[in-house]
């Protein structure tokens, strides 16, 4: 079976899942861990032949990015679901999977070829703690979504504006990280820790939307719902990024 | 004044500056794979950034393809468009304002903070709030030295023999030999003649370039250097630039040629930003999970 095949199966797999917790709002925190399970299994199997095939980690093409965050998130997804309720959120993360899954349709499904910044430990935590980071920022943006969309939820015993909170937070964390190893490759490759271009201008913009998404709770003028808006915004510059990304 | 001051520490500018910053940004992104202005945004590179502010290293032209067919029309279009150089330098000014304004921002706006901090309880949190936003400060003043003060000298493209590279009016770098990289260590995947280069396919053989630092017509030092094999000497950095990152824009392979670049660089920044950035990161870690256990408690 090939990397493809996988793909599909697993995009078909969350959207006929988000449809079901769309159209049927009364669906179980346990229905969500099980449910999960297949197109995860076909997720992870579409990652694991990337891997294999190209001799790396799928972080380089948009559509490896995608296939390895549709994975990730779904991962993370499946495993609060045992710790926390996750019926109001979980129709959005999936809707979200499948965004993603969707805008790699358009762009070239072949694998980046073996490069030397796959070799590089700089190279690749700052790749894959960035891949990290985008997954706490895409569960912040679907817990922003579900307050837009349903207003004030306090299933999980937090409300969804503090739960986004939290996630863009470590998601910051994380993120920052990953720009601190970027710059150390680049001291090693390029002789500078910063280079004018495409990739930093980008990580620029991500940096600061998420520092205005984080400052403006504290700003009276702003309301709840702006700041859900705002935050719910995230998701589609983090599309925005790995498109300034795809050579 | 009082109310100039209270307006420019406010949270409020804080979020517009912050907005500003990332629309700002993202234009520059747009800019840097445009294939008229791209070229004159990688300039930037090639020398320290407040020269750049007032002129960049070599003039770039317009850009148009000779296969076009409408060659006139698109004359005519490119015609109204500002000249590369120009743009850049324009782009570049407003990211300084920008960083400007956003360090005073942080400067008033945290001073009433330490401020109320002393007067008020000791409070752990904001301790660590008040860290962050200092450090981020300290992070902020990393760009600044760096854009100011230090050494960038870069050749052209692609490096060749006996190519000069003279800076800070003593010293001079001359390339002697370049040969190809066959050693195992070679991170770009050595043993082989051919490596592929880059994620659009174009081939090439990774190179060890040879050269010799002058200082004064004097020889000092004599070193060998990679990709992702870089030689110091006296806080002098000497790096081959990757080929990649030229390899962006497709107008690179107008005229000059495609091959990696030699540099010089000593950025007294680097110490400021590789013990301040990991700090800052360290404190917001510290404040998430303070946060979540606060939050867990309640």
């Amino acid at each position: 079976m090939s990397y493809l095949t996988c793909f599909y199966v697993s995009f078909g797999l969350y959207g006929v899942l988000f449809l079901l917790s769309l159209f049927r709002r009364r669906l179980s925190a346990r229905f969500y861990r099980i449910a999960l399970i297949l197109p995860l299994l076909f997720n992870g199997l579409a990652f694991v032949i990337m891997l294999v095939q190209s001799g790396h980690l799928p972080s380089h093409f948009l559509f490896e990015r995608m296939v390895q965050l549709g994975l990730w998130v779904g991962i993370l997804l499946w495993f609060i679901s045992f710790r926390t309720d996750v019926r109001s959120v979980a129709p959005y993360v999936l809707a979200m999977i499948s965004a993603l899954f969707a805008v790699s349709l358009f762009f070239p499904k072949e694998l980046s070829p073996l490069i030397y910044r796959y070799s590089l430990l700089m190279a690749k935590l700052f790749f894959e703690l960035e891949a990290l980071s985008f997954v706490f920022f895409i569960f912040s943006s679907a817990y922003y979504l579900a307050h837009l969309v349903e207003g004030r939820s306090v299933v999980a015993g937090r409300g969804d504006l503090q739960n986004a909170r939290w996630y863009l937070l470590v998601g910051f964390t994380i993120f920052l990280a990953s720009q601190f190893f970027g710059s150390i490759w680049s001291l090693q490759g390029w002789g500078d820790y910063w280079m004018w271009g495409k990739m930093s201008a980008v990580g620029v913009v991500v940096w600061f939307y998420v520092m205005f998404v984080i400052h403006t709770r504290y700003v009276p003028a702003c309301s709840r719902t702006f700041e859900a808006g705002v935050g719910f915004l995230l998701f589609l510059l983090i599309i925005a990024y790995r498109m300034a990304w795809q050579p | 004044m009082r109310k100039l001051i209270r307006l420019l520490g406010s949270l409020e500018l804080t979020l517009i500056l912050m907005v500003l910053v990332s629309i700002w940004f993202a234009l520059g992104a747009v800019l840097a794979v445009s294939s008229q202005y791209g070229n004159s945004v990688r300039l930037l590179n090639d020398q320290l950034v407040w020269k750049s502010l007032f002129e960049l290293p070599h003039q770039g032209g317009k850009i148009w393809s000779s296969s076009f067919n409408w060659i006139q029309i698109y004359r005519e279009m490119l015609a109204w468009l500002p000249s590369p150089d120009s743009t850049v330098r324009h782009w570049l000014w407003g990211a300084l304002v920008l960083a400007f304004l956003l360090g005073v921002n942080l400067i008033l706006g945290t001073w009433a903070w330490v401020v109320d901090f002393f007067r008020r309880r000791l409070d752990f949190r904001r301790f660590l709030l008040l860290t962050m936003h200092v450090l981020f400060g300290v992070v902020l003043v990393g760009h600044l030295v760096s854009a100011v003060v230090g050494v960038k000298a870069v050749g052209e493209v692609p490096v060749r023999v006996t190519e000069r590279i003279e800076f800070l009016n003593r010293y001079a770098l001359e390339v002697e030999k370049i040969e190809s990289d066959r050693t195992g260590d070679n991170p770009e995947g050595g043993g082989s003649a051919k490596v592929w280069l880059t994620p659009d396919h174009y081939v090439r053989q990774p190179l060890l370039v040879s050269y010799t630092l002058y200082d004064d017509g004097r020889p000092v030092h004599s070193g060998r250097v990679g990709t992702f094999q870089s030689d110091e000497f006296e806080g002098l950095h000497i790096s081959l630039l990757p080929f990649s990152f030229r390899s962006q824009v497709s107008s690179d392979f107008v005229g000059r040629g495609v091959g990696p670049q030699i540099a010089v660089s000593k950025n007294p920044g680097i110490p400021i930003m590789l013990i301040f950035q990991p700090l800052w990161i360290l404190v917001l870690l510290i404040y998430v999970l303070t946060t979540l256990r606060s939050q867990t408690e309640n």
